[in-house]
């Protein structure tokens, strides 16, 4: 996907001025917030079993390629076939080989975000195929011809009005007349047309979870049943995953099962999670022919063991992007590339590079609320923080900044200087307001004051303020 | 793409443990840890209580059998109450082989087309801690039928139900028939909340979701 995030500033500016996309968001509210603290709530395991997801996590990230190797031999002793991919580019060359050996003109798709990272759905199209998304938000986003704006939730940016459009545009040719006003309405038609696609499909492509390395087998978590569909109907059925989503085996998958759909929506679990073996047995009267699993690295080995490692521990489950303020004022979309968020703001620079993405480590106020939400206790602003002393260690310090340091710097060691002009400032301040209390212009802090006041000093400093307390004490004792 | 094999092995060695080891130098040696079970949640009532509440809790029904002789009654009562035809596809097992049809029925066992608007299932297992009703895919049970279908209807022997996710694992451990093409765990009828975050029921899979107990005494 081609990335925007090097405007970062401006693409959140637009996003805070956008009606329709402050008024999807206001309507996403708190939802996913309070759902989660619920389910959380109803689970005195929780901490246990974070603590235990991040061992199995680690564990198996100390063995990464032993599992890899037993994943690849079980999916290999079930039939399948497993393909490995370094880059995007590698990876996309498989999947469209792939589907053309399948002779595939049309290709369902269940969410991959991981498709995202690599331009899936782009080189399908430039390959003369048509891939078809099911899962609604992102059917609907694909109509809208958007990137997803959030990784469980991609149309959240979207009010009912502009997919009631959305449809009217595109499905007239299906013979649709009537605007779809109510959201069963518009849920029906979309199942109706997509249908459809699931029966006609050559080929389908879903993402993965997580994948089982003792048995070979690929996990695909879904409410609305289109992952399993888009498995189960085609004659040949795609996973693609990154490297880190293996675990050793079906104990350990349950363990972050659990925390999975608790942090994402607050469910305990999905309608549907599917366990998926290589390809039909012989006596099925239905499964896919062919089964295979395309592993992707995209700079998830240079994360392996350095300063980022925890950030593969990551099971994409949202909790991060839906308690982040910042998110919640200007949606996904400004963060301008696949992963949004806290954890966006973490794995942007990491994979299309700091010098692409160098505002996204400052979209954090540093509340930390993300890592207290994390159900993998991934330290999310330690990991922004590093960002940001990367930059300045490449890009050192604007002028500005430099000066303004400097200027502090030379007044903190001289405590009287220092004293004298903070006396100064604070009388003048104090004039200016005039009594009033605060201020609304200050020069060199325009920026500051742009959204809001600052408060006026009551014209003495602390220092000043606590002499005079000092002095009326010894004063009042004698 | 064995280069990218390599290449990506040869990473990840490299950091682990500072060796450049070629791939046959390391065997496949499964498992590589025992399987061990980690927290689980508890609660006070009885599984087949728990089971129900929470089925209940995701938009699931439930109706109560103590034979295999109540299984149609039970089935025209629910479809009746829902203005359903007295039409389904059934998969197959000894339980579903022998259900006697009345002539009101029109029963077909196959797997599912798109057109098909009830089904009927016995699943393998079902799991107290989530609601859940667990079906392996297979000759018998072909997995079109979970999710094509408006109605799902699905029989569960009470001494199938099982207390925790990992139960249907050590099942599946002691039978050592290997995995089936898919596990299917189905918690309630399919839903999505992707417009303006809203549940609609029926997304893409059954509309509607029924359990029929089977307690044999
Ligand atoms: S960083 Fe943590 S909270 Fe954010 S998506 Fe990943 S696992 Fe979830």
């Amino acid at each position: 996907m081609k990335s925007s995030s090097l405007t970062f500033r401006k693409n959140a500016e637009q996003a805070l001025l956008d009606t329709q996309l402050q008024r999807a968001l206001d309507i996403a509210g708190s939802g996913f917030i309070d759902k989660r603290r619920a389910a959380m709530d109803a689970l005195p395991e929780y901490e246990q079993l974070r603590h235990t997801a991040r061992e199995i996590k680690e564990h198996t990230l100390s063995r990464l390629d032993e599992y890899l190797l037993q994943f690849e031999q079980q999916v290999l002793d079930n039939g399948g076939q497993v393909h490995w991919a370094g880059t995007p580019k590698q990876a996309t060359d498989i999947i469209v080989s792939l589907c053309r050996d399948a002779n595939a003109g049309k290709v369902t798709k269940g969410k991959t975000m991981v498709g995202e990272e690599i331009g899936l759905n782009e080189a399908l199209q430039a390959a003369g195929m048509t891939p078809v998304e099911t899962d609604l938000g992102e059917y609907i986003i694909q109509l809208a011809d958007e990137p997803p704006s959030h990784i469980i939730a991609p149309a959240i940016h979207k009010t009912r009005e502009q997919i009631t459009t959305l449809f009217k545009q595109h499905h007239a040719r299906l013979g649709l007349t009537q605007p779809l006003e109510t959201v069963p309405a518009i849920v029906n038609e979309a199942r109706q047309v997509l249908r459809e696609e699931f029966i006609q499909a050559e080929a389908g492509i879903t993402g993965a979870n997580l994948l089982i390395a003792e048995t070979g087998s690929t996990v695909l978590v879904t409410n609305e049943g289109n992952g399993d569909l888009t498995a189960s109907l085609p004659r040949v059925h795609i996973v693609i995953a990154s490297i880190e989503k293996v675990v050793p085996t079906l104990e350990d998958a349950t363990v972050i099962l659990r925390l999975l759909a608790r942090s994402a929506t607050g469910q305990e679990i999905t309608s549907y999670t599917s366990f998926f073996t290589g390809p039909k047995r012989e006596t099925d009267l239905d499964g896919p022919d062919h089964f295979h699993v395309v592993l992707v690295d995209n700079g998830r080995t240079d994360m392996l063991g350095n300063e980022y490692h925890s950030m593969l521990r990551c099971i994409h489950c949202g909790a991060c992007l839906n308690h982040c303020p910042v998110y919640s004022a200007i949606g996904g979309h400004a963060y301008g590339w696949v992963y949004p968020g806290p954890m966006g703001a973490v794995l942007t620079p990491l994979m299309i590079g700091l010098s692409q993405a160098p505002d996204l480590p400052q979209a954090s106020t540093f509340c930390g609320r993300c890592a207290e939400v994390c159900p993998m206790s991934i330290p999310l602003p330690d990991l922004l923080r590093q960002h940001r002393f990367n930059l300045t260690e490449q890009h050192g310090v604007k002028l500005k900044s430099r000066l303004a340091l400097a200027s502090w710097g030379f007044l903190a060691v001289r405590p009287r200087l220092y004293r004298w002009i903070m006396n100064r400032i604070t009388c003048l301040l104090h004039w200016v307001s005039r009594g009033r209390g605060r201020l609304q212009k200050v020069p060199f802090a325009g920026g500051w004051t742009q959204s809001r006041d600052l408060p006026a000093p009551q014209g003495e400093t602390f220092i000043a303020a606590w002499q005079r307390q000092q002095a009326r004490r010894k004063a009042d004792n004698e | 793409m064995n280069k990218a094999r390599e290449t990506i092995l040869a990473r990840i060695r490299h950091t682990l443990r500072g060796d450049d080891k070629t791939l046959n130098d390391v065997a496949v040696k499964p498992p590589l840890r025992q399987p061990s079970c980690g927290p689980q949640p508890s609660w006070q009532e009885d599984d087949v209580s728990r089971f129900i509440n929470k089925l209940e809790g995701v938009a699931g029904s439930i109706s109560h059998i103590s034979s295999t002789d109540e299984v149609v009654p039970a089935i025209t009562a629910y479809l009746q109450q829902h203005d359903i035809p007295l039409n389904l596809v059934n998969a197959r097992s000894s339980i579903l082989d022998g259900i006697a049809w009345s002539d009101d029925f029109m029963v077909e066992q196959r797997k599912a087309t798109g057109a098909d608007t009830t089904v009927l299932t016995e699943a393998y297992a079902g799991v107290a801690e989530t609601g859940s009703l667990v079906l392996l895919s297979g000759a018998d049970s072909p997995t079109s039928l979970n999710f094509l279908p408006d109605n799902y209807l699905c029989i569960l022997k009470r001494e199938n139900l099982v207390r925790h996710i990992e139960g249907v694992w050590q099942r599946l451990r002691q039978e050592q028939t290997g995995l089936p093409r898919a596990i299917n765990f189905i918690t309630g009828p399919s839903r999505t909340a992707d417009v303006e975050q809203t549940i609609q029921l029926g997304a893409h899979g059954p509309r509607r979701l029924h359990v029929i107990l089977l307690e044999q005494i």
